[in-house]
């Protein structure tokens, strides 16, 4: 870590078992994070990955098997949730139904005996921050699910903690009001300076709201990185596959030198890759459709025969076989017709910038 | 006019009306009848003959120059009642409360267990279980024995036949009916809201009081209803554990229209509990007609 600060939660070689003997699930495996302060960081991965499990060893609703975890440079093992500097939006919210929207965000304030002065004065606040003023009468039940949304955040924010955990806030939202609640969160957290950890299992979400995502699967953490690192240069196969469409290519490694690789995917099919592989070795390469460059009448490339043309508005996807036996595609910019340029049956020269072909761990 | 919806509607409930009507409201209407009746000479009543003496009596009693004198008799009973009444439903609150939720967190596939554990009691008659009280509470019974057995003092306590003996007995057979409705709410209960109250930082009494407690308030009302009034009306373990000594409304009505054979008297002290009940269920719809914890 470059920066001296300590991280603001730390999670060191965590595991997570639940149950025990032949029937136990390892919710999460040997997982290490740093966040640094200020930071929005999403936990990303399918369903079942560990993502509320790692939240919940963080707030201190469950103690991990084994590791540890440190928030604020502090050793947290075996302090209760109410002893943590952390606060959690939960999924389904967990409004509490009997009282008002004010005493929802009143709550944390009046656990921790604040004068009730102030308590008045932070509700007034977090509720302005999230822009609920003028509901503060009103029960959940009363409210539409981006006001509750709102009111669970204020709520947890009113605690002011030092990390702020989200557990899929956005997950029961419709799409547009998705949209409006994403740019709601970023602007609530530059405006407080918070530590978020924000857990999604929409891909999207996750490149368009983070400073750094951690991609899970199987209770491991595979890839930490800006959203460019894990876009543009995924490590697994996985990471590849889960965001945004890939194409994945199995290819052996026939050459090596200063500037990259040369990998042979078929007879006649060889790739340059800007990384570095072992001559003979097995590998699999990742290539994203919108690097591929298509061409009629290119001297090199390729040979690949196109199978079918889908018009995407924006775009248009080439699915291709290259070599007769391996699936492809590409995705060419709108402009100046691309879509009318191929046809199904067209054969076609296919390259694809070394850079843009990742050799990815299985 | 009636629209079609309308009538249809009304032709379902009708066999649920024609029940009550039939199994609640005349047996009600006949009573409140036979209690503005003159009593007949060796039992019953005397059609016909009209009269609020039934009503007088309740407090007031003619002496030999027949002068009405104020007679607290009745009254004292009617206020026993309710204080044992009253204090068997704290009781079996404060005891049912925990037991529901130790029950509501058990793991589930003890819970059905525990619900049987609970219903055990009814598997026996009323009668029998007030018996078995009897024989755990008369001096030198099993009570007594367990005592002077771990050494706790000699001699006989003197339980049985006081109203000790019968707020005892009151409070274990209403139990269960304190026990369940409040286990029925804490199961609906979604936990997580506890969760997030201990996230806000609650600790575990605060986030009982504040969190749990109200929202298991539907279950907590019903569960006071149903051993408050049942209590109100008890009269097998007045009879038997308080020995003619702890008399409760129950018994002196039962009296009235067994060995007392005053019908009117009877019908009319019926009508004064149904009236007093219905004042407390007044009382309280008006007190929680908002939702719980509405007001604060
Ligand atoms: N209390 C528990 N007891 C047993 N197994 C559990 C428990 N909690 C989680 N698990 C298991 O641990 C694994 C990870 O669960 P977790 O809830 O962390 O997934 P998630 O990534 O949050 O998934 P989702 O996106 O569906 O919310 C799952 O296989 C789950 O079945
Ligand atoms: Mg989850």
């Amino acid at each position: 870590m470059a920066d001296k600060a300590p991280a603001a939660v730390e999670v060191v070689a965590v595991s997570k078992r639940f149950g025990s003997g032949a029937d136990a699930v390892v919710a999460l495996d040997e997982v290490s994070l740093a966040l640094r302060p200020n930071e929005f960081f999403t936990l990303l991965g399918p369903s079942g990955c560990g993502k509320t499990t790692l939240l919940r060893l963080i707030a201190g609703f469950e103690q991990p098997s084994a590791g540890q975890i440190l928030i604020d440079g502090e050793p947290v093992a075996g302090l209760p949730p109410y002893r943590r500097p952390v606060n959690t939006v939960f999924q389904s919210y967990a409004l509490f139904p009997h009282m008002t929207v004010a005493q929802n965000v009143a709550f944390g304030l009046e656990m921790r005996r604040r004068p009730a002065a102030e308590i008045a004065a932070t509700v007034a606040e977090m509720l302005a921050l999230v822009r609920l003023g003028g509901l503060e009468a009103r029960r959940p039940a009363q409210l539409s699910g981006g006001q509750q949304q709102r009111v669970a955040l204020a709520r947890a924010l009113a605690n002011h903690p030092k990390v702020l955990l989200l557990d899929e806030p956005l997950s029961a939202l419709d799409l547009k009001l998705r949209k409006e609640m994403q740019a709601e969160l970023k602007r609530i957290q530059h405006a407080t300076g918070l530590t978020f950890v924000f857990v999604t299992h929409d891909q999207g979400e996750a490149l368009t709201m983070s400073d750094r995502i951690a991609v899970m699967s199987g209770g491991r953490v595979l890839q930490v990185g800006t959203p460019e690192d894990i876009y543009e240069r995924p490590t697994h196969r996985f990471v590849a596959d889960f965001i945004g469409d890939t194409n994945l290519l199995e290819a052996e490694c026939i050459a090596h030198d200063a500037s990259g690789s040369r990998c042979r995917v078929a007879d006649g099919i060889e790739i340059a890759t800007a990384q570095s592989a072992a001559v003979g070795t097995r590998v699999t390469l990742a290539i994203r459709p919108e690097r591929v460059e298509l061409a009629r009448a290119a001297p090199t490339g390729w040979p690949a025969r196109v199978e079918s043309v889908t018009y995407f508005g924006t775009d248009t996807t080439v699915q291709m076989m290259l070599g007769g036996a391996v699936t492809f595609q590409a995705r060419v910019q709108n402009r100046n017709g691309a879509v009318h340029a191929f046809a199904p049956g067209d054969t076609v020269r296919v390259s694809a910038p070394p850079d843009a072909v990742r050799i990815v761990a299985d | 006019m009636a629209s079609p919806a309308r009538s249809g509607r009304m032709l379902l409930t009708a066999p649920a009306l024609a029940i009550i009507v039939a199994f609640m409201l005349l047996p009600l209407l006949l009573m409140a009848y036979i209690s503005i009746l003159e009593k007949g000479p060796a039992g019953g009543v005397r059609w016909g003959a009209h009269t609020v003496e039934a009503y007088v009596a309740f407090l007031f009693e003619r002496d030999l120059a027949d002068e009405l004198v104020l007679n607290t008799d009745y009254l004292r009973i009617f206020l026993r009642s309710f204080w044992l009444a009253g204090l068997t439903t704290l009781i079996t609150l404060a005891i049912g409360f925990p037991t529901a939720l130790g029950m509501a967190l058990a793991p589930p596939r003890w819970r059905t267990f525990l619900i049987f554990l609970v219903t055990v009691p009814f598997w026996a008659n009323l009668l029998v279980r007030n018996y078995a009280w009897i024989i755990l509470l008369r001096n030198n019974g099993l009570v007594d024995q367990a005592r002077h057995a771990v050494g706790l003092g000699s001699g006989p306590l003197d339980l049985l036949y006081t109203p000790v003996a019968v707020l005892i007995g009151l409070v274990y057979s209403y139990l269960p009916f304190m026990v369940l409705p409040i286990f029925a709410s804490l199961e609906k209960l979604d936990w997580r809201l506890v969760e997030a109250a201990f996230d806000l930082g609650a600790r575990r009494w605060q986030a009982l009081r504040r969190i749990v407690v109200p929202l298991a308030m539907p279950g907590i009302v019903a569960g006071c209803i149903l051993v408050f009034i049942p209590g109100l009306g008890a009269f097998i373990t007045p009879e038997l554990l308080g020995g003619g000594k702890a008399l409760m409304i129950g018994n002196l009505i039962q009296s009235q229209f067994g060995a007392a054979r005053n019908w009117p008297f009877g019908a009319a002290l019926s009508f004064a509990l149904l009236a007093l009940v219905l004042l407390a269920m007044l009382a309280y719809l008006l007190r929680y007609r908002a939702p719980p914890g509405a007001e604060r």
